[in-house]
C-alpha cells in the first residue's frame, strides 16, 4: 500500500532555531506511527505542518495525497487533530462539544458512540472545566475522530495525566487502530512509545536519529539482557565468559553484570556455575534493554534530562 | 462559509455566555443599574427649587400690575418681564419654563367689561411646564380675575405650546447610555475572544474545517443578540422610569444595530493587539475611556476646550449618541445625521477590514 503521510527533507525554523532540520519519513496506512523524542524535539512543530497548521520552510509533504500548506481546508476534512493542549470551551459539555465541532463537517460520527468510545458516557453533561485531565484528553481524542478521519494526529496525548489515565487513553488509541485508522503519534514517554507504535522515528533536535520498529531499535542497538548479581564467594570473569550466552562481564565490588544473549538460556548455566563453585547468588537482576537505553546509547543522554 | 457550521458556533458562544454568570452580570445587570442609577442622580440635580417664569406686558396698568403682583407673591416663581422676541428665545433656550403674555389692551377691555386674553408658552414636552408650571400660572390668573370681576371670570387662559423645545437632562443622557452601553459590550466582549485565542480553543476550531469568517459571523450574531437584549432593557427603564422621549423606533434599532457593528468590529480590531487576556483588559479601558469622557454622553462637548473636541470628532461614539439622541428624543443634533452615519459606516468597513486582516487562530 502507499504511504498515507510521505515527508521529504522537511525544514523549519524561528530565529536561528533549526525547529526541523531535513526529516524523511513515511507512515505505511493501519499502523499507529510514533514519534519519539524529547521535548523541544521539534515533534509538534513537524505536526502542526503535517496537519497544515503551520507553514514550512521547505521539503516535500503529502499527507493523504495533499499538500498540508496549500489544501488545509480540503485535508481538514479527512484528518482528524488533537492538539497538545486540549483546548476545550470550559463551560460547554463533552456532549454539546461533540455536536458543535460536528456541525463544522460535512458528515459527523454519532456522538453517542463517540462518547462510549472514549469512556464518557456518564461524563457527558459535566461541562469540560470539570473534568478531569484525562477526561479532557479522551474528550479531545473524541473530537479528533468525529469526521470518521483516515488518519488522527495524537500530540502528546497523555503528557501531565496519571498511569491510570493514560492506560485508559492507550485503550482509546488501540481501538483505533483496531478500527483501520492510522495513528500519528508524538510523544515524550518510552513506556508509550513501546506500548502502542508499529513503528517508531526517535528525533532529538529537529533530526530524526533513529527509526525503526520499537523491538528493532532495541535489537540494533543492544544485543539481548543485561544480568546483574552478587555472589557470595568470588566467581572468575572468566568461567562466566566462557558460560554459553554470556557475551561479555563487568565486575566490581562483588558485583557482577553479565550481557547476555537470552537471559533464558544464560540464567541456568550461571546458577550451575555458581554451585560448582560453591558461591550463593543474591539480588538477582535482568535488565531487558528498553528505549530510553536506546535513546541514551544514541545521544548520550536521557530523554527528560 | 457553512450555515450549519456558523450556527453551531452562534449555538456554543451563546451557551457558554448564558453559564458565565460573572458576563451575565455585567451584561444584563449592571447596565440597567447603571441606567437607574445615573437616571435618578440627573433627576435629583435638575429639580429646580423655583421655576424660571417670563413676563411680556403689552401695557402697564392696575390690572397687568395685579397680576405681576400675584405672580411675584408666589415663591415657586421667579419673574423676569422683558419683550416677546427676548422671552420667546430665552424659553427656546432653556433659561425659561413658560411665558405669559399680556397682551395691549388687555386693561381696556376688562374696563369695558369685555373678555380679555393672556396667552401662556410653554414647551409641552417639559414634564415640569406640563405639570407645574400651566396649572400654577393658570390658577394665579384665574385668581386675579375673581378678584377683580367676582363671580363673572373674563379672562381666558391660551396656552401656546412652544415645538423647539429644551431638552431636559434624561433626553440628553438617554440615548448616550444606550449607545455607551453597546460601546462598552462591543469593546468589552472581546476580551472573552482573546480568552479562547489564549488557551488554543480558537486554534483547535481552526484546526477543523471551520474558516474564520465562520467565527467572525457567529461573534458578530452572537453580540447582536445581546446587544438587542441589553439595549431593550435600558430602553424600558428610561423609558418607563424616567419619561424619556422615544420617537422614531426602527429608525433608532436601525441606528443602535449599526453602532452594535461598529463596536463589534472595533473590539474584534482591539482584541487582535491583546496576546493575554490580562493585557485586554488594560487595552479595551483605553479604547472605551476616551469615548466615556468625549464622546458627549453624559458631558455636553461644547464644555470642553477646543483641541478635545477636535478629539471627539473623530471618535464613533460622538457620532452614534448623536444620531440616537436626534432621532429618540426628535432634537436638534450635533451634526447632520448623513454626516453620523457615514462615520459611523466608515468606521464599520474599516474596523472589520482590520479585524478580518489581523485575526489569528492563535
Amino acid at each position: 500500500m502507499d504511504p498515507i503521510v510521505l515527508v521529504e527533507d522537511l525544514r523549519k525554523h524561528y530565529g536561528d532555531v533549526k525547529a526541523v532540520d531535513g526529516i524523511s519519513f513515511a507512515v505505511e496506512p493501519g499502523i499507529v506511527f510514533g514519534m519519539l523524542g524529547p521535548n523541544g524535539a521539534g515533534k509538534s512543530t513537524t505536526v502542526e505542518i503535517l496537519e497544515g497548521l503551520r507553514e514550512r520552510d521547505s521539503g516535500e509533504v503529502s499527507v493523504l495525497g495533499l499538500d498540508p500548506g496549500a489544501q488545509q481546508s480540503a485535508l481538514s476534512e479527512k484528518i482528524g487533530i488533537q492538539l497538545q493542549s486540549s483546548a476545550l470551551f470550559p463551560k460547554l459539555s463533552a456532549r454539546e462539544h461533540l455536536q458543535m465541532f460536528g456541525s463544522f463537517y460535512r458528515d459527523s460520527h454519532d456522538v453517542d458512540e463517540l462518547l462510549d468510545m472514549v469512556g464518557l458516557t456518564e461524563r457527558q453533561k459535566a461541562h469540560s472545566e470539570n473534568l478531569s485531565g484525562g477526561q479532557q484528553q479522551r474528550l479531545a481524542v473524541a473530537l479528533a475522530l468525529l469526521s470518521d478521519p483516515q488518519l488522527v494526529f495524537l500530540d502528546e496525548p497523555t503528557t501531565g495525566l496519571d498511569p491510570q489515565a493514560r492506560r485508559r487513553l492507550w485503550d482509546v488509541v488501540t481501538q483505533m487502530k483496531e478500527r483501520g485508522t492510522t495513528v500519528f503519534l508524538t510523544t515524550h514517554f518510552m513506556d508509550e512509545a513501546q506500548n502502542l507504535a508499529d513503528y517508531l522515528v526517535v528525533v532529538d533536535n529537529g533530526k530524526i536519529i533513529a527509526a525503526d520498529t520499537p523491538a528493532g531499535l532495541i535489537r540494533t542497538n543492544f544485543g539481548g539482557a543485561t544480568l546483574t548479581f552478587n555472589a557470595s564467594s568470588e566467581l572468575a570473569p572468566n568461567d562466566l565468559e566462557n558460560l554459553i550466552g554470556v557475551d561479555a562481564v563487568i565486575t566490581a565490588n562483588g558485583q557482577y553484570e553479565l550481557s547476555v544473549v537470552d537471559a533464558t538460556i544464560a540464567l541456568p548455566e550461571v546458577f550451575g556455575l555458581a554451585s560448582r563453585s560453591g558461591s550463593v547468588l543474591d539480588e538477582i537482576h535482568v535488565h531487558r534493554p528498553n528505549l530510553e537505553d536506546v535513546f541514551l546509547k544514541l545521544t548520550g543522554r536521557r530523554i527528560r534530562d | 462559509m457553512r450555515l450549519s457550521g456558523t450556527m453551531g458556533l452562534l449555538w456554543g458562544f451563546s451557551l457558554e455566555f448564558l453559564r458565565d454568570r460573572t458576563a451575565l452580570f455585567f451584561t444584563f445587570v449592571f447596565p440597567p443599574i447603571f441606567t437607574i442609577v445615573v437616571g435618578f442622580i440627573i433627576g435629583a440635580f435638575s429639580q429646580p427649587a423655583s421655576h424660571p417664569v417670563g413676563l411680556v406686558l403689552g401695557e402697564d396698568s392696575p390690572h397687568t400690575r395685579g397680576i405681576v403682583s400675584a405672580i411675584e407673591a408666589n415663591p415657586v416663581f421667579e419673574l423676569s418681564v422683558a419683550d416677546r422676541p427676548t422671552q420667546s428665545a430665552a424659553l427656546d433656550a432653556g433659561d425659561l419654563k413658560a411665558v405669559l403674555v399680556v397682551p395691549e389692551g388687555f386693561g381696556t377691555s376688562l374696563e369695558a367689561r369685555d373678555r380679555a386674553q393672556v396667552e401662556i408658552l410653554y414647551d409641552n414636552r417639559d414634564q415640569d411646564a406640563v405639570r407645574v408650571v400651566i396649572p400654577a400660572l393658570g390658577a394665579i390668573v384665574d385668581g386675579v380675575d375673581r378678584a377683580l370681576a367676582g363671580n363673572f371670570p373674563r379672562i381666558d387662559v391660551v396656552t401656546t405650546a412652544n415645538t423647539t423645545r429644551t431638552l431636559s437632562t434624561i433626553d440628553f443622557v438617554g440615548p448616550g447610555i444606550i449607545s455607551f452601553s453597546i460601546m462598552q459590550l462591543g469593546i468589552f466582549s472581546a476580551i472573552n475572544l482573546v480568552a479562547r485565542r489564549e488557551k488554543k480553543v480558537l486554534k483547535r476550531v481552526g484546526a477543523t474545517p471551520a474558516t474564520k469568517s465562520m467565527v467572525l459571523v457567529a461573534g458578530i450574531l452572537h453580540r447582536v443578540m445581546i446587544a438587542a437584549i441589553q439595549a431593550a432593557l435600558q430602553l424600558v427603564i428610561l423609558v418607563v422610569g424616567f419619561g424619556l422621549d422615544f420617537f422614531n423606533p426602527l429608525a433608532v434599532i436601525g441606528v443602535l444595530l449599526l453602532g452594535t457593528l461598529v463596536f463589534v468590529g472595533l473590539g474584534f480590531t482591539t482584541s487582535s493587539f491583546a496576546r493575554t487576556e490580562e493585557a485586554m483588559f488594560p487595552i479595551a479601558q483605553l479604547v472605551s475611556l476616551p469615548m466615556f469622557v468625549l464622546a458627549g454622553v453624559f458631558f455636553p462637548l461644547d464644555v470642553f476646550p477646543e483641541f478635545l473636541q477636535w478629539f471627539a470628532n473623530l471618535l464613533p461614539l460622538t457620532y452614534m449618541a448623536d444620531a440616537v439622541r436626534q432621532l429618540m428624543i426628535e432634537a436638534e443634533g450635533r451634526y447632520e445625521m448623513w454626516l453620523n452615519l457615514a462615520v459611523l459606516a466608515a468606521w464599520l468597513v474599516g474596523g472589520f477590514l482590520v479585524a478580518a486582516w489581523r485575526f489569528s487562530w492563535e
